[in-house]
């Protein structure tokens, strides 16, 4: 059976979803096939634009399935690109719940379609029903998409007590506070399109100190005495520029590359315009993706102060 | 036994041959660094053919320094006839001593700086001393093989062109049998009956390197490549042993033995 959608702006511009499991018969019968909802959509949040309200941005992360703490992190293009994945094809379905539910087809006055919402060259009951849903009431509530995946956000980190200790051991939040502001929305995007595929995608570790970096140099567990984990700011503050990632079932044993986990991790980080280390034919790091090219570690170690 | 007897004979007829302990090197430039005595040699080039740069390590000296020799003489007398002619175009040139230490570089008559190592940028991050100067690696038995560093221009490289080269010298800087291109830390190596294993950093794995063995017939051919595998060791005529290699997702490295055969397909591992 073709999977359907349902798209619905309120007055405030607030765009509505909740779960498949959610839907209502109404709902259900009133959604629209994959192609057009995934149009909609497009149109909805175009590329490179900012799209305004909280709501829409809260919204479209329901539809993406990314967890509170991790959409602080996302680019509005990143947020989409998972939204749109997700209410592709393959998808799940996504329906407005409301609740005053939908009027049935047919009944009430006649539907007028909000120009967002309008399908292209789509007649029949796709156009129908999108017209009823924009026609019902508003006041709807959203329903909360799946839980969040990376553990609610503390701030503890960032006081005196600081950045000690194992950094591999930190919480994924503080992992993704070590990052360069503009590292941290790609890997929270590269995390979450993980976890969609199937995978327990989690960071390994994103910063960690020059001093720690050059122990593992000294025991010969590394080959560079500075890399782009071990950038920071001048007043010393975590600024990484790198984070390995990994699927906590596999680390980096045999079942990583048989599962698929590295491809995928790949596959995604370039999705993301980072650099991933998977792709170094001379010396491979399969977990490592970071922000800019190799060339550049000169200059993130003088904006470092180091 | 015949093969292996033959074999043996091949390696040690390939290998370098003896030299004279005692040499005369002809300086024609010697510098502290690495770098500067690399582009040193690159601005004699034209007027200092077929020079060598040496490491006076290599003559036992405490205090190591490069030099350029524009000749290596096995008397004084050659050194003193040799020194007019390289004083032509380098005019402070100088005849030194040399008693070369066995399995050295110098022993091997290869040189101690690639002529690359001039190219290193002056921006590169993590490049050090030791990674512009060759070395060589003593086998278990007899003889050594030469660990050659040298630089690689390729501006988006995660080791920033940083490269080692293993070679089993032959009888010039030239006639060496180039083992592996590349192959980031060699290390671990081991040789029986003409045959020569070594292992190669391959990837990181959290705050682990992760290696590959290879291994080698007394012809220079390769055997094996056994990947995620460390310290190779043979254990008989055609097998070897390794420890497999496995980090888990707390990035704990776990070690176990590995038996590999080198009787069967070559270029191809062979699992426990």
């Amino acid at each position: 059976m073709e999977k359907r959608w349902v798209f619905q702006l309120s007055p405030e511009g607030e765009i509505l979803v909740a779960a498949r499991t959610a839907a209502t018969d109404v709902e259900k019968a009133s959604a629209l096939p994959s192609a057009d909802a995934a149009r909609i959509l497009t149109r909805l949040f175009p590329a490179g634009d900012r799209w305004g309200t909280p709501q829409q941005r809260r919204a479209l992360a329901d539809m993406a399935d990314v967890p509170a703490p991790e959409l602080r992190w996302l680019s509005e293009d990143a947020l989409r690109t998972l939204a749109l994945r997700r209410v592709g094809p393959h998808g799940q379905l996504v329906v407005v719940r409301e609740e005053t539910h939908l009027p049935p087809c047919g009944s009430g006055p006649p539907p007028t379609v909000h120009p967002d919402l309008q399908v292209d060259a789509v007649t029949g009951p796709a156009a129908a029903t999108t017209a009823a849903a924009v026609a019902a009431p508003a006041t709807a509530v959203a329903r909360k998409a799946p839980q969040p995946r990376i553990s609610r956000p503390s701030t503890a980190h960032k006081t005196s007590a600081g950045w000690s200790g194992d950094s591999s051991k930190w919480p994924q939040e503080k992992k993704l506070d070590s990052m360069h502001p503009d590292l941290r929305p790609k890997v929270s995007a590269v995390i979450a399109a993980l976890q969609q595929r199937g995978f327990q995608a989690k960071i390994f570790f994103a910063w960690r100190s020059v001093a720690v970096q050059l122990e593992i140099f000294k025991k010969g567990h590394t080959k560079v005495k500075f890399s782009f984990h071990n950038a920071q700011k001048k007043d010393g503050t975590p600024n990484a520029y790198a984070a390995d990632i990994v699927d906590g079932r596999y680390g980096w044993s045999a079942k990583a590359e048989a599962a698929g986990f590295w491809k995928a991790l790949g596959e995604e980080a370039r999705a993301q315009s980072l650099y991933w280390g998977g792709d170094w034919k001379t010396f491979r790091d399969w977990a490592h993706v970071q922000l800019v090219d190799n060339s550049q570690l000169g200059r993130v170690k003088k904006e470092s102060g180091l | 036994m015949i093969f292996a007897v033959a074999a043996t004979a091949l390696w040690l007829a390939a290998a370098a041959p003896p030299r004279s302990d005692q040499v005369w090197l002809i300086v024609a430039a010697s510098e502290p660094t690495a770098t500067a005595i690399a582009q040193r040699a690159r601005a004699l080039a034209s007027t200092v053919p077929r020079a060598l740069i040496v490491q006076t390590r290599d003559c036992g000296d405490k205090k190591n320094v490069f030099a350029v020799a524009a000749k290596i003489a096995d008397s004084a007398d050659d050194a003193k006839a040799a020194l007019p002619a390289v004083r032509n175009t380098v005019k402070d040139a100088f005849v030194k001593k040399c008693t070369v230490v066995a399995n050295s570089l110098l022993s091997l008559r290869y040189p101690a700086v690639d002529a690359s190592i001039a190219d290193v940028p002056d921006s590169a991050v993590n490049w050090d001393e030791d990674d512009r100067v060759s070395t060589a690696a003593p086998l278990p038995h007899d003889g050594a093989l030469v660990v050659a560093r040298y630089f690689v221009n390729q501006p988006d490289d995660p080791l920033e062109g940083r490269r080692e080269r293993v070679v089993r010298p032959g009888a010039g800087p030239t006639d060496g049998k180039t083992l592996s291109d590349d192959c980031p830390s060699a290390g671990a190596f081991t040789e029986q009956q003409g045959r020569i294993a070594f292992e190669c950093a391959r990837e990181q794995a959290a705050d682990q390197l992760l290696h590959s063995v290879v291994v080698f017939d007394a012809s220079g051919a390769k055997l094996a490549d056994v990947s995620h595998c460390r310290k190779p060791r043979f254990t008989g005529a055609d097998a070897l042993t390794c420890s497999e290699e496995s980090v888990d997702a707390s990035g704990k490295l776990k070690l176990r033995a590995k038996r590999v055969s080198l009787a069967a397909a070559p270029n191809k591992s062979s699992a426990p």
